[in-house]
């Protein structure tokens, strides 16, 4: 007797990806039985690695086992899974489900993967070193596709991302459109991120982004060990990445600098306001401050995208973001509490966003749109090659329809 | 944890937070968020306030500082900025020829990423005259190493025929990752075992941006020579790893 299972975020290669949001499967038999087989589901991973939960239907509580009785005649039977809150991967295949009928063989299994994004300090070598791979190859010593990203991110393109309520859904287009350009490069990367209200010292280590020569006569290069992915990093005319914190590494950056807010933690920012206009004034303290703490292109807008760390910078602040949305169960586009427009296009609930629109209309930037449309997913339809910003808000489809297909590794899926 | 648990827990630490900031200076939560850079509010007064720091050598260098920073980070308000930013120009091209200030680098820094004529001219003069360096001759060529007109070029070549300065030599090897005709020169100092293995490694990241065919030749020739040093083979090898379609096209 054998059997199958089947989950609908299975890529082109037959891998299965999860995050925290729900999806649906299916089991069945692959021959005719003499009668139905109650069956268990359940995980058979690596210690240590991802774990699934499962759930009988899409709005039941979850289960770290589910049975179910697959129909004689092979039809399917449905179920909905999701990575276990907590526990996602460490790389591809660590996370398994096993089908069995109370046989020591399982009738059948399914290798896949809880791809989270993480705390970049966190990572284990081989998930940053694939991080940093995958980045070095995206930007091929400046020839790579990573080019348009740059080009996205400039004064021209100022208006669309910066200053008005965009500014977040805007981000998180961005971040996804590169992550799934990542991905295309190696399936196991997830974008991390810079917590950037502690102490971060193992993100500055020469094996990750590095630090520049201890005196400022050398320049202000980070200086790379000869086999990092990083050391051919190529962007504008510039081979190499010029960047030098001004506060203590080994420390956050401050929280309070002249005596106004700066690096504010992640509780103040989420006690900013439980209303997004409000919310939003995170722009300045602590995402401005976080860009500032450094010499070098990222301290300034037009140019902060020539430096990996900005994405990582971003991937935080977007972070920020999704868990004041949880913790505040904003996620409903139409609540001013969840998102209050701006009246510049681009910051509307319904706008596209430049520059996957492909606009050349002014106000809109002139200049053609680098990049093309949204990276596509074969995890997920959303958001379209012309994301609008409403399609950033309610990233896990807590009110149904499909998820963006990531998270983060402390904002839970919560209905 | 369950969700649940997890959400009683941050709950409680939020609460935690506000409580500890309650027992410290008042701070309502408009006022932790920047205030808007509107004129006539108090942060546009602080602006021009911390211009006027920034442009006063009587003041400490820390307070100078403190004053740049600040106002970098104004910037990331670009709309509300703006009025500002052709005075900060201002303000910093004095203090990057300013004698004996240690904020002449941040200005120069701080320009060059704009490319600014300025400070290009004068970066170019120290590096011909010695005498009237504002910053060392590495520094100097990786500040104009973003200038796409190749003004740095020449005394990148002077910098590598004349010096041996390691940090200035691997600096104008930056440069010279985008003069096509340095291609030969580059490779050269790729493949020379006498030189430096950090002038080296910089021979080979400027050889992949200028020609990555060229370079993939010279790496797997490295790679596969037993008699070169380790950390060089790697430099070759990790180049030959990231070298892709986008590069060879």
């Amino acid at each position: 007797m054998s059997a199958e299972i089947e989950i609908s975020t299975t890529d082109g290669q037959g891998r299965v990806f999860l995050t925290w949001t729900p999806v649906k499967a299916s089991a069945r038999l692959l021959a005719p039985a003499a009668a139905p087989v109650r069956v268990t589901l359940s995980n058979a991973g690596a210690a240590g690695g991802g774990l699934v939960t499962f759930y009988a239907g899409p709005a039941v509580p979850g289960v770290d086992h589910l049975q179910v009785d697959l129909p004689a005649d092979g039809s399917p039977v449905d179920f909905w899974v999701s990575g276990t809150f907590g526990h996602p991967s460490l790389d591809y295949g660590d996370a398994v489900i096993s089908m069995s009928a109370g046989d020591p063989a399982p009738l059948a299994t399914c290798d896949l993967m809880v791809r989270i994004r993480k705390d970049a300090i966190k990572l284990s070598d081989a998930e940053r070193d694939r991080f940093l791979v995958a980045m070095g190859k995206l930007n091929d010593a400046g020839k790579g596709p990573f080019k348009a990203f740059r080009e996205m991110h400039v004064q021209a393109s100022i208006s669309e991302a910066h200053g008005g309520a965009a500014f977040p859904p805007w981000h998180r287009s961005y971040l996804l459109d590169l992550e799934r350009d990542l991905q295309a490069v190696d399936s196991s990367v997830a974008l991390p991120y810079w917590r950037f209200d502690v102490p971060a010292p193992a993100l500055f280590a020469p094996e990750f982004l590095g630090m520049p020569p201890a005196s400022q006569s050398a320049g202000d290069f980070v200086q790379f060990p000869p086999n990092h992915p990083l050391l051919f990093w190529k962007t504008d005319n510039v081979t190499g990445i010029p960047r030098r914190p001004w506060y203590d590494i080994q420390q956050a950056p401050p929280t309070v600098f002249q005596g106004g807010p700066w690096v504010i933690s992640e509780h103040d920012t989420l006690a900013l306001s439980d209303q997004y206009a409000a919310f939003r004034g995170m722009e300045s303290a602590p995402h401005g401050m976080a860009h500032v703490s450094f010499t070098g292109p990222i301290s300034k807008i037009p140019t902060a995208a020539r430096d990996p760390l900005f994405f990582l910078l971003h991937a935080n602040v977007d972070r920020l973001w999704a868990k004041w949305q949880w913790f505040y169960k904003r996620r409903d586009p139409t609540v001013a509490a969840t998102f209050s427009p701006s009246p510049r296009i681009g910051h509307r609930l319904n706008d596209t966003m430049w520059p996957w629109n492909g606009s050349i209309t002014p106000p809109r930037p002139t200049f053609p749109p680098p990049g093309g449309g949204m990276a596509a997913s074969v995890l997920t339809p959303l958001p379209g090659t012309a994301p609008t910003v409403r399609s950033m808000i309610d990233y896990q489809g807590i009110n149904g329809g499909d998820a963006l297909g990531f998270d983060y590794d402390d904002v839970p899926f919560e209905r | 944890m369950s969700v649940e648990d997890y959400r009683r827990r941050y709950e409680a630490e939020l609460q935690q937070s506000r409580d500890a900031a309650a027992k410290g200076p008042a701070r309502a939560p408009h006022e932790v968020a920047a205030a808007t850079l509107a004129p006539g509010t108090a942060a546009a007064d602080s602006l021009d306030a911390l211009l006027g720091v920034l442009a006063d050598a009587t003041r400490s260098d820390d307070d100078r500082r403190a004053a740049l920073i600040s106002l970098k980070a104004a910037g990331f308000q670009p709309d509300a900025f703006a009025p500002y930013e052709a005075r900060f120009r201002q303000v910093l091209r004095q203090l990057a020829v300013e004698p004996g200030s240690e904020l002449r680098y941040d200005a120069l820094q701080h320009l060059s990423q704009e490319n600014d004529p300025f400070v290009q001219e004068r970066l170019l003069e120290g590096l011909r005259n010695p005498a009237t360096a504002l910053v060392a001759p590495a520094a100097a060529l990786q500040m104009l190493s973003a200038d796409d007109h190749g003004a740095a070029v020449s005394a990148a070549r002077d910098v590598l025929s004349g010096s041996s300065d390691t940090d200035a030599r691997e600096a104008a090897l930056g440069v010279l990752a985008t003069d096509p005709t340095a291609e030969d020169l580059v490779a050269g100092i790729m493949n020379d075992k006498s030189e430096f293995r950090a002038v080296r490694q910089a021979g080979a990241v400027a050889l992949q941006a200028l020609n990555p065919t060229a370079f993939v030749s010279a790496a797997q020739a490295i790679a596969d020579d037993d008699g070169d040093y380790d950390d060089i083979r790697e430099v070759a090898r990790n180049g030959l790893r990231i070298t892709g379609l986008g590069a060879l096209a």
